[in-house]
């Protein structure tokens, strides 16, 4: 399985972004993201423009669009999805996230605990979702400086309670890319687990299958090891012992901006945590793993701010 | 271009989080309908206003301790935002959200402005949907012109 650096939640000047289609997939080009998605805000106007611009310079464009509703947003990505969110209220919201499920899109909770009206309107999430088994995905990671967010606290305690309940939903971080800027504060990734090309299919299913991780800068290499069997991110891999491999190294281009120091590992369970010093940004460590699911989070420093939550894994699952 | 509606629609804060749905009629085959939107006023100075909205938004997202006069000050003035959406007689074209007090879109079955999909100008109803994303002051003058360019 290659790690592969995309950005899920960007918006284009279809809506409320400053950034051309031109400028976005050369933007992202600079950057390194083997892929983005484009989910203006109500529109899918642009996606064509954006994919075709991209068409020859070998980066794939997934289809999406963000449901911005009066309630709170959600992203859609996969392009088969109804686009009129209009209808959306906080009480139907199952149903129309059950119909782009059912159309085969992937659906994410988008920033759930920013702050709303009067700063970011219809931001933070009112929608009353009770069908969780139909979320892919929350971004617990979001916008500029996560790490010091509070609403970033309460959207991985939302998701940590999901797992608990026995949901399957990935962590993802969103950019929310609207900015031309080429100075930004500190900003996170979401790398994707994929066999074979970085296609919006392969991509689409690593969401689907938890095969993500949220970064601020690092580039992580794990594996998860029994006596006989290798496992990914995302898997589901029994109860026993098992090795874990990690590697977390700054990323070259991100560490030009900023420093990145990983410290410790903390493996976290719906029973319990351990934290783990990582020893050069290295783990290779048998555990015993007895309970429902298993997440990593690498913690350590990030420019001037120590002891920052640096990266998230989605989860492994005993059954 | 001709002139094919206008409209002024004052809407109050009891009005945000609504669609308002204006239905016009095209009676021609035109080449693309121009739509323009202002609304009024954009920003909101009243600081007491600005203080209950803001203390209302950190109770809402359960960090009411967070508040603090100082964010008001510093987020003054507050701003109205309202979207627009556009249907043809055949459907949904799209939605511009954006938050500028005046816009100016056009339509066409060639192409059509950012936010919304290219469709033929057929007769029939139409309608412009305002959605309150934002309303902060008291109440919001929208007014809005349709043309068509033959």
């Amino acid at each position: 399985m290659n790690w592969q650096r995309v950005e899920l939640h960007c918006h284009t000047l279809a809506s409320d972004g400053d950034l051309s289609y031109v400028q976005l997939v050369d933007r992202a080009i600079e950057r390194g993201y083997k892929a983005v998605a484009v989910t203006d805000h109500n529109t899918i106007s642009n996606v064509a423009f954006v994919q075709k611009y991209a068409a020859d310079k070998d980066l794939p464009i997934i289809r999406g669009i963000e449901w911005t509703t009066f309630w709170g947003h959600i992203v859609v990505h996969g392009g088969h999805s109804p686009v009129d969110w209009r209808d959306i209220t906080p009480t139907n919201i199952d149903e129309h996230i059950a119909v782009a499920k059912a159309s085969g899109d992937i659906v994410t909770l988008a920033h759930p605990y920013r702050l709303g009206f009067p700063f970011c309107s219809c931001c933070f999430n009112q929608l009353a979702i009770s069908q969780w088994q139909n979320v892919d995905a929350i971004e617990v990671y979001s916008h500029f400086n996560p790490h010091k967010d509070k609403s970033s606290i309460k959207a991985i305690e939302l998701w940590h309670n999901l797992l608990k309940q026995g949901y399957k939903i990935s962590a993802t971080y969103g950019y929310d890319w609207h900015e031309l800027d080429y100075n930004p504060p500190i900003f996170g990734y979401t790398y994707v687990g994929i066999e074979g090309e970085p296609s919006e299919q392969n991509i689409l299913q690593a969401i689907r299958n938890h095969h993500t991780i949220v970064s601020l800068g690092l580039d992580i290499d794990i594996k998860i090891c029994s006596q006989d069997k290798v496992f990914d991110i995302g898997d589901t891999i029994g109860r026993g012992s098992f090795i874990i491999q990690l590697t977390a190294t700054a990323e070259p281009k991100y560490a030009e901006n900023w420093k990145v120091t990983p410290r410790y590992l903390r493996l976290i369970t719906d029973k319990s945590s351990l934290t783990f010093q990582l020893v050069g940004g290295t783990f290779n460590q048998w555990v015993d793993f007895e309970d429902d699911f298993l997440r990593m989070e690498i913690w350590g420093d990030i420019d001037s701010d120590k002891d920052c939550l640096l990266a998230i894994t989605s989860a492994v699952w005993s059954k | 271009m001709e002139k094919i509606f206008e409209k002024l629609v004052r809407i109050y804060q009891k009005d945000m989080k609504s669609h308002i749905r204006i239905d016009f009629l095209v009676n021609k085959e035109y080449q693309r309908l121009v739509l323009k939107t202002y609304y009024c006023p954009k920003y909101d100075f009243d600081k007491t206003r600005a203080t209950g909205h803001i203390r209302n938004c950190y109770i809402e997202a359960g960090r009411s301790e967070d508040f603090d006069e100082k964010i008001v000050d510093k987020a003054l003035p507050l701003a109205n935002h309202i979207s627009w959406s556009v249907d043809s007689p055949d459907g949904y074209l799209g939605t511009k959200h954006l938050s500028w007090a005046f816009q100016e879109h056009f339509i066409s079955e060639q192409e059509s402005s950012y936010g919304f999909l290219p469709s033929p100008i057929k007769q029939g109803k139409w309608t412009l949907t305002a959605s309150t994303n934002a309303i902060v002051s008291p109440y919001v003058d929208i007014w809005l012109v349709v043309e068509g360019e033959i």
